[in-house]
């Protein structure tokens, strides 16, 4: 079959004929009609917004607070999300400072048939070795939600680093397996 | 499960979430009023994102035709700067596909709607576009579509503008991988014999064997198949052939559980319960990627299974010996509410020769077990064959209790002979209550792996089924889970080791571990959790720190 009409086409197509059937045939000849809905596979996230932290200077490594990402998709055959930096903080007056990045994430709670699997829990920069990524990654294997705890932590080899405000983006990657 | 139930229980943990966070920060500020300057802020709970469907289409078309998509965007709560681009695809060898964040995008697609757009709240917005099939001697082809939620630059946050400090933040962008999966119809497949099986092993999973190889696409196109697995020896006349999955579609049903998807230049990983009886001894694995009935590529890989590599598989079917088995390893018949009067063992022989066997029944201490009927007490069984006899319960008036012994089995083939017993229970009335002593738990180095091993004793008078599951959590909250006896039977008197043992070194550190052992199935499990130190380098004996908690059933 060429299907190359989304599927809410089809789902629209069915209702109208509907509308238009004659009920005297329909008596007549004992005639049936079925049905079909195709229900899409969707995903849904919650992502946190932004954080920032102060350096308190006591220890090089920073955490930051656990945030939580809510995950949701009805696919029979699950869903992926990969979180992910492709740069190590940077200081933003001084893009040649910089400071690793560690992520980690846990799952927290789940509901629905899926079963959610770190496949990639730990995982940090080292950027004076030209390492500039860090990704972790949770599957699930059936539709379902899960609240994924992500932490950040901020990492230095010592405390003495130059000021400034540091800054790095995580991404949040979903797709289907 | 109903949605207003659901949303209901978000909100919850949202909000849980939310007081974690304040009760952190004003830890961190009362140990920054002794230390100086420190502060954790953050003035925003958690806000929803966005919607998108499909994340898949599946079109059939023809080399060299141009077919429309569509794709629908919604944001479901908050402003959104939206990005959408064209994107080069990568294979992970668990089957999942995700973008590649470097290499050139695909030029097929074209997109119609605009590629930078801003939604409000609740707004939808079609990503529409045409993509054109390429002349590629492929049967399936794969277009990756980037859809980024650019984010917030900054949390609206109060840490200090003081530019002495250090301050540090982090910005979250949500990105959907949607692709368009495509159906060539390609008859000329002869790309895919350069398909390369590299590895390939049975292996041990929870106790059953698991057939698991690596397969390799060189070439610069995608491609969809089945693998089929098979386990031949020279000794076996009727090798029965299983199909092989990727990880990532392991739960689906039907056909597609099984179709095989690999991605240029990609590496996956496909595995399979072995549905035929596996036997001991030096065998092959044959492997064959295939097209419909057409198998295009095969590789021979050699195994050597030995007794005791897969005890789950073992409490099914016992082995007696060259290419014989029968079916169950541990029998039980009665009168009591849930179990059989009687029970077929199924005897297989898949061998090249004949093989006779003689059956009687014992106690254990070696006297006939009354009690016990057989249907047959001598059999032949022909190569490639399989044959069964009865067990069953006869009718005494005075029995009212279970009696415990063996069935006895000698086997003849040629000039060969040998003997093999299965354990038999006869439940006339309720089995005694189990007594099973429980050994300490300890931690064993081989060759820098760390295993975990304790003793189990039946003390009492009847046979007791013995599973353990072992649970090894590190600090970091990912854990390992193991398991052993598997439900295997433990004779009177008998004392048996359960070992766990992880397929990865366990770096030192802290662990919890946590112990759950059953036994009969009306008997409460023994638990035991204990937090451990682990040097890897030293072999010891697991000493419970603090939190040491033990339940005894």
């Amino acid at each position: 079959m060429f299907t190359n009409q989304p599927n809410w086409v089809n789902a629209i197509a069915a209702i109208v004929a509907i509308g238009f059937m004659n009920p005297g045939m329909v008596s007549a000849q004992q005639a049936s009609q079925s049905f079909r809905v195709t229900v899409p596979a969707s995903a849904q996230v919650v992502a946190p917004p932004a954080a920032a932290i102060l350096h308190d200077l006591a220890t090089a490594a920073q955490h930051f607070p656990l945030q939580t990402w809510s995950l949701q998709t009805n696919s029979p055959s699950g869903l992926v999300a990969e979180f992910s930096v492709n740069e190590s903080f940077v200081n933003a007056s001084d893009h040649a400072v910089k400071s690793d990045a560690e992520l980690s994430i846990r799952v927290a709670a789940t509901k629905g048939p899926g079963r959610w699997t770190t496949t990639q829990y730990l995982d940090h920069t080292s950027h004076a070795v030209g390492d500039n990524d860090a990704v972790v990654q949770v599957t699930s294997n059936a539709m379902g939600n899960a609240d994924i705890e992500l932490q950040v932590r901020f990492l230095n080899e010592t405390i003495e680093l130059p000021v400034g405000e540091y800054f790095t983006t995580v991404y949040c990657t979903l797709s289907m397996p | 499960m109903n949605v207003m139930r659901c949303a209901g229980v978000c909100a919850l943990v949202l909000s849980i979430s939310a007081v974690s966070i304040a009760a952190e920060s004003e830890k961190r500020s009362n140990t920054a009023a002794a230390n100086g300057p420190r502060r954790v802020t953050l003035t925003q709970t958690v806000e929803p994102s966005f919607h998108i469907e499909p994340i898949v289409h599946r079109f059939k078309g023809r080399r060299g035709t141009t077919i429309p998509f569509q794709f629908e965007i919604r944001s479901t709560g908050k402003a959104m700067n939206v990005t959408v681009l064209p994107v080069k695809l990568r294979q992970e060898h668990t089957g999942i596909i995700l973008h590649e964040t470097s290499g050139v995008a695909p030029d097929e697609i074209v997109f119609s709607s605009p590629t930078k757009f801003a939604l409000d709240p609740g707004e939808s917005q079609f990503i529409e576009g045409t993509v054109t099939i390429p002349l590629a001697k492929s049967n399936f082809l794969s277009f990756g579509v980037l859809v980024r939620d650019n984010g917030q630059a900054s949390a609206e946050d109060d840490t200090s503008d003081d530019p002495s400090r250090v301050k540090a933040g982090v910005r979250f962008v949500t990105q959907y991988v949607l692709r368009i999966d495509i159906e060539t119809g390609v008859k000329d497949l002869s790309q895919m014999d350069h398909l390369v099986f590299e590895r390939a092993r049975v292996m041990n999973s929870k106790g059953m064997p698991i057939a698991q190889t690596y397969l390799y696409n060189p070439t610069d196109f995608a491609f969809e198949c089945a693998v089929r697995g098979t386990i031949q020896s020279s000794s076996t006349s009727r090798p029965t052939p299983f199909r092989m999955t990727l990880p990532s579609r392991v739960n689906l049903e039907g056909d597609e559980r099984y179709l095989v998807r690999v991605m240029p230049k990609s590496r996956i990983m496909l595995s399979a319960p072995v549905d035929s009886l596996l036997f001991p001894g030096e065998q092959n694995l044959l492997l064959e990627v295939t097209n419909g009935r057409r198998a295009l590529v095969d590789k021979s890989f050699a195994i050597n299974v030995k007794p005791g590599d897969f005890p789950a598989l073992e409490t099914q079917l016992a082995y007696l010996g060259n290419e014989l088995s029968v079916q169950p390893a541990q029998i039980q018949v009665g009168k009591l509410s849930g179990t059989k009067r009687s029970c077929n063992l199924r005897f297989m022989n898949n061998s090249i020769e004949p093989k006779t066997i003689e059956l009687s029944v014992r106690d254990l201490e070696g006297n006939a077990l009354s009690g016990v009927r057989l249907s047959s007490r001598d059999i032949e069984i022909k190569p490639g064959r399989s044959k069964t006899v009865r067990a069953s319960l006869e009718s005494i008036k005075d029995a009212k209790s279970a009696r415990y012994g063996v069935v006895e089995l000698l086997i003849r083939a040629g000039q060969n002979q040998s003997k093999q017993e299965l354990p038999i229970a006869a439940l006339f009335g309720r089995p005694p209550t189990p007594s099973v002593d429980i050994g300490e738990l300890q931690s064993v180095e081989t060759n820098g792996y760390t295993s975990f091993v304790m003793s189990v004793t039946n003390n009492g008078s009847c046979y007791v089924p013995v599973h353990a599951e072992l649970q090894i959590a590190k600090q970091s909250g990912h854990a390992l889970e193991l398991a052993d006896g598997f439900g295997r039977w433990l004779k009177p008197g008998e004392t048996r080791e359960l070992a766990f043992r992880p397929q990865e070194v366990l770096p030192a550190g802290d662990y919890q571990v946590s112990l759950n052992l059953q036994t009969a199935e009306d008997q409460e499990p023994f638990t035991q959790t204990l937090n451990i130190q682990l040097a890897p380098e030293v072999a010891e004996t697991i000493a419970a720190e603090a939190e040491s908690s033990v339940q005894a059933g």
